[in-house]
């Protein structure tokens, strides 16, 4: 059995890693790399070196300034709903009946509905003729497809899709909390505010981490969504910087379509940078 | 189980209280129901506004999707009283054999499916509501109708209360020898026949009948149809306190086909005429030769009476037997009607509650649109005098009449253009097309028409359609220059840009001068280019080379680039210009954008010359160097729109130098054009539009709309969209459209935002704002 684990170990696993790795290389590393190549060139000039050109060129546009605003105040607003939420959520049934009463697989169900199924059933429910505003029809007007509104279902199914997930982890996370911990706080303190703070918080933190990430990854992909519902282009409060990278590449645009895309990957990962970097000094 | 936590419970309760207010909810209602006093959704031809809220004629079992609004024949107290015809393969209405026609009112009142007839035979409906409200419904079906029925026919008559009850039904004993004698569909269908006192009167085409419900004719008005000329038409009619309106129109019959029916009016009869004697109480007749009077409409109301036809609407007041035009163009209905140009109306209703409802039912060639609106009650000397002005008479409103090649969106365009060209005037010109647009006309039997009238001296268009050279086997421009049929138009010009010697292409107007005078326009004329790279390192070479070099030189310098480094930096493309007078600027790309193709048209024109074989070569060089793409129609919109944006901006570095071709013969594609026939009435009227549509156009088109990015779009699309309707969305995205090419995705945004204007749940600020922001992303990606 040694000589089988040894040779899984040596063999097998890396073999069967690499393909994985290879794959991550082919279709996300060499695209990434390659349009962080094109963002410094004019590709319909010869492919003439540009420099930070077309950064500048990005940068001074106020188009992409919007969709880059709207896409951190998207990904911020869902980031801390979802924590709320699914924290919240995962309270309740730690601490109540509901957790032995309610099957959680079902929490995670929504994750497996296909985009552009919940985008027919979220039209349906908000748009303007649709389920919700029919409620209020001759009494308000109420377009949830427009202005302000517009934040509030996509709030909405980010949360339904995504925050199941998020109740589960936290869920096993405070199920193994010690009951040992508990009481000695008890002894300690009835506030539950406190008992919040100073326990359960600090104790789900690597799981918190561990879903901020996911969920950010969450959020970029609610994209699709909006694209089922109001195709390429959205109203302006939802316009993102996937929208500006699609149009731009369907508009044989490439080199903003790169740049535009280098950039959104380089704040992925400086808020990716921000949260491990908050996880390590909670840690240290 | 014994539950112990009280959260439990509480969460259980929320649900309980969610899942009340959910089947609340349901009850309520979401679903199809609307929000009220809201016009009518113009999405869906089944809809129809009833007091303000929707009903949906979507009921499978009553009403299938594939019915449409045929005709509103009158209103009752339940709502309106609608024909509807079945939609048969492609979206086309089946106006001849419409086997199944419903009649559908307030909770689908009336519905019957009156004719199982065989496949083989048609049928046809007539229907009018009487001052109670009563529904009288005719139908016909024999095996054949188009020239004249052929026995057997049956005729039916039912006879419908207020409550929807059938009351009455009569199948006639004796046929009225009107109805076998019938001459093509026009004469007899839903919309032509009026009731009063269970008396029915009928118009055909060439005059009105009136008979009972069991068919017995009472009088009878029918003019001599059989002979070629004259023919007397008769458009329509209402009824009113015993008396009948009818409007007829004397004028030539061209042709009989079913495909070419053409009417050139020279006068118009308005008359009063008493039922049920058919007394002549008085007429109007205006002798003029106005043409454009197929297919007008009238009804009437508090004795004025309404005209429209594709162009305008006349207004008649039967007290004063005053014609005016409605010419306030602050009136969202005249802006509206000049847009729908380009289809048919098929009916119109007067409805009256205090204002007046026009109910249009409208079809553009792809979709039946149901429209309605509201009106300021044109009667009355305060309300003329801020909307009407009067016009001496339809006598003086000049008409050029224009036989087109190819109707459809490009009636639109012409039509649209001619508007502006009026109002910039102060002058009122109708534009008169000879051929409709549900009347597509083939090329050779176009080319066929137009040389068969001009050498027979019985045309009397003013402008005509002349084919691209690639399709000119049957059609000799040159001959008809010689012939002395075609107006010079150099004179016409404001610009002399022949003889500007600056321009880039100033050779190209020597092909289109013939014995130094302009007698043709093309539409689009298109030449071949090289586009190469401002970088390539050979490129001060080949434009030394450019300078005269031959076919020879070009393959070999071409093949030579290709061998060496496996690729052509070299496109060869064809850059097109819209209108003539786009070629004159300097740089020719800095106006327009080019369009990137290469079709088989050019290939045909390019390879007629005498160089064929050395052309043939460079195209399969073509083939082989430039990418496939360039040569994909599907994906030519959004290319050329790319490529349009580029050459306005700095991304377009690209040095063009002329094809050898360019050289001592010229070769280019001139696409369909215009020219003027001296034979017609109104030749320089319509030489200066033509000119004007050439010239004034592009100026306008380029200021209006490529300066979209650098200007407050917002303010630009709100002053564009005048009215309330869906019309006006549709101009408005007609007029987005021509910024130069939008692809469908635009076209989704802006008819979402349409939509949502148009249920009222947008208002009209926030719906101009969503609009504008959309073309705001659009011209900043």
């Amino acid at each position: 059995m040694k000589f089988l684990n040894r040779r899984v170990n040596n063999f097998w696993l890396p073999a069967i890693f690499s393909v994985g790795l290879f794959g991550f290389a082919l279709f996300y590393l060499l695209p990434f790399l390659l349009g962080f190549y094109y963002s410094f060139f004019d590709l319909l000039d010869g492919r003439r070196f540009v420099g930070l050109a077309n950064y500048a060129d990005l940068f001074s546009s106020e188009l992409f300034r919007m969709a880059m605003i709207n896409t951190l105040i998207f990904t911020f607003l869902s980031l801390a709903l979802a924590f709320v939420c699914s924290f919240g959520a995962a309270y309740l049934l730690r601490f109540s009946m509901l957790g032995r009463v309610i099957p959680r697989k079902l929490l995670f169900l929504p994750i497996a509905v296909p985009a552009v199924s919940i985008s027919f059933v979220w039209m349906w429910l908000f748009h303007h003729r649709g389920f919700v505003s029919g409620f209020f029809d001759g009494i308000m007007t109420l377009n949830l497809f427009h202005g302000a509104w517009l934040y509030v279902p996509l709030l909405v199914l980010f949360l339904w899709r995504y925050s199941g997930f998020g109740i589960l982890v936290y869920f096993a996370g405070l199920s193994r909390l010690p009951e040992e911990y508990l009481d000695a706080f008890r002894i300690e303190s009835k506030s539950r505010a406190k008992l919040l703070w100073y326990v359960l918080l600090p104790h789900e933190k690597p799981r918190t981490v561990y879903l901020l990430l996911l969920n950010m990854l969450f959020s970029g992909s609610i994209f699709r969504e909006i694209f089922a519902v109001w195709a390429n282009y959205p109203p302006r409060q939802l316009y993102m910087i996937q929208h500006f990278v699609y149009n731009n590449f369907m508009r044989l645009q490439y080199e903003r379509a790169a740049t535009g895309g280098v950039i959104l990957s380089f704040i992925v990962l400086a808020c990716l940078a921000g949260i491990l970097f908050w996880e390590k000094r909670g840690i240290e | 189980m014994k539950i112990k936590n009280k959260n439990l419970l509480i969460i259980l309760g929320v649900c309980v209280v969610l899942a009340l207010g959910g089947v609340f909810l349901f009850i309520r209602g979401g679903g199809g129901r609307l929000t009220e006093d809201v016009t009518n959704d113009p999405l869906r031809p089944q809809a129809v506004r009833l007091r303000g809220t929707y009903v949906f004629y979507d009921d499978a079992e009553l009403v299938r999707e594939d019915f449409t609004i045929r005709k509103i024949i009158g209103q009752t107290a339940g709502g309106y009283l609608v024909v509807l015809n079945e939609r048969v393969g492609g979206g086309i209405i089946r106006t001849r054999s419409a086997q199944r026609i419903v009649l559908a009112s307030e909770c689908l009142l009336y519905y019957e499916d009156f004719f199982a007839v065989p496949p083989e035979w048609e049928a046809f409906i007539a229907a009018a509501v009487n001052d109670c409200g009563r529904l009288y419904v005719l139908g016909v079906n024999c095996p054949n109708f188009i020239y004249r029925y052929i026995p057997p026919v049956n005729v039916y008559m039912y006879i419908y209360n207020t409550a929807g009850e059938l009351v009455e039904r009569h199948r006639w004993e004796r046929i009225p020898e009107v109805i076998l004698q019938a001459i093509n569909f026009d004469t007899f269908g839903v919309g032509s026949t009026y009731v009063y006192n269970d008396i029915l009167v009928h118009v055909f085409s060439n005059g009105y009948v009136f008979f009972t419900k069991t068919g017995e004719v009472l009088h009878e008005f029918l003019q001599d149809t059989q002979q070629d000329f004259p023919l007397f038409t008769f458009a329509g009619g209402t009824v009113g306190g015993g008396h009948f309106y009818g409007l007829y129109f004397h004028g030539s019959y061209m042709d009989d086909s079913g495909a070419f029916v053409r009417y050139m009016g020279r006068d118009y009869n308005v008359r009063k005429i008493e039922i049920p004697t058919g007394r002549v109480v008085w007429e109007k007749t205006w002798d003029t030769e106005t043409g454009r009077i197929e297919n007008i409409l009238f009804c009437s109301y508090r004795e004025i009476l309404y005209l429209f036809n594709f162009i305008q609407m006349f207004v008649y007041d039967t007290n004063t037997q005053e014609v005016y035009f409605l010419r306030d163009k602050t009136n969202s209905a005249l802006s509206v009607f000049r847009r729908l140009n380009s289809g048919w109306i098929y009916s119109i209703s007067i409805l009256g509650d205090g204002r007046l409802h026009f109910v249009f039912t409208y079809h553009d060639g792809s979709r039946f649109t149901h429209m309605e609106w509201l009106f300021t009650p044109l009667y009355g000397e305060a309300a003329r005098a801020r909307t009407l002005e009067i016009a001496a008479g339809i006598a003086e409103t000049p008409v050029i009449r224009y036989f087109a090649l190819f109707p459809g969106v490009h009636h639109f365009g012409v039509q649209h253009d001619l508007g502006v060209f009026a109002d910039e005037r102060e002058a009122l010109v109708q534009i008169d097309f000879a051929t409709p647009m549900a009347c597509p006309v083939a090329y050779v039997e176009y080319i066929e028409t137009l040389n068969a009238a001009i050498f027979a001296g019985t045309a009397n268009w003013d402008i005509i359609s002349t084919p691209a050279t690639a399709s000119t086997a049957n059609f000799d421009l040159a001959s008809f220059i010689e012939r002395g049929l075609l107006v010079d138009l150099l004179p016409f010009t404001r610009r002399s840009f022949i003889e500007n010697n600056e321009r880039f292409y100033t050779h190209m107007y020597e092909l289109l001068l013939h014995n130094g005078g302009l007698y043709h326009l093309p539409i689009i004329v298109s030449v071949p280019l090289l586009l190469v790279p401002n970088t390539h390192p050979e490129l001060e070479y080949l434009k030394e080379r450019a300078q005269s070099w031959t076919w020879a030189d070009f393959l070999q310098i071409v093949q030579r680039m290709y061998d060496e480094t496996g690729t052509s930096p070299i496109s060869c493309a064809s850059a097109a210009w819209r209108y003539s007078s786009d070629f004159s600027p300097s740089d020719p790309i800095s106006n327009v954008p080019p369009f990137f193709w290469f079709d088989e048209d050019l290939l045909f024109a390019l390879g007629r010359g005498e160089r064929h074989e050395e052309f043939s070569q460079t195209i399969g060089l073509y083939a082989t160097l430039v990418s496939p793409a360039y040569n994909n129609q599907s994906s030519l919109s959004d290319f050329t729109f790319s490529n349009s944006i580029r050459v306005h901006n700095k991304y377009f570095t690209h040095a063009i130098l002329p094809l050898p071709t360019m050289r001592g013969e010229y070769i280019f594609y001139l696409g369909m054009g215009y020219a003027v026939l001296t034979v017609g009435e109104n030749r320089e009227l319509a030489a200066e539009f033509l000119i004007d549509y050439h010239e004034a156009r592009p100026t306008r088109f380029a200021n209006e709309w490529l300066d979209l990015p650098r200007r407050p779009s917002e303010s630009y699309i709100r002053e564009n969209f005048p009215g309330e309707t869906f019309a006006d969305f549709e101009a408005v995205i007609y007029r987005v459209n021509t910024f130069p090419i939008l692809p469908a995705s635009i076209r989704i945004a802006i008819y979402d935002v349409v939509v949502q204007y148009v249920h009222g749940a947008l208002t009209r600020d926030v719906a101009v704002g969503r609009v504008a922001d959309i073309m705001w992303i659009y011209v900043n990606e």
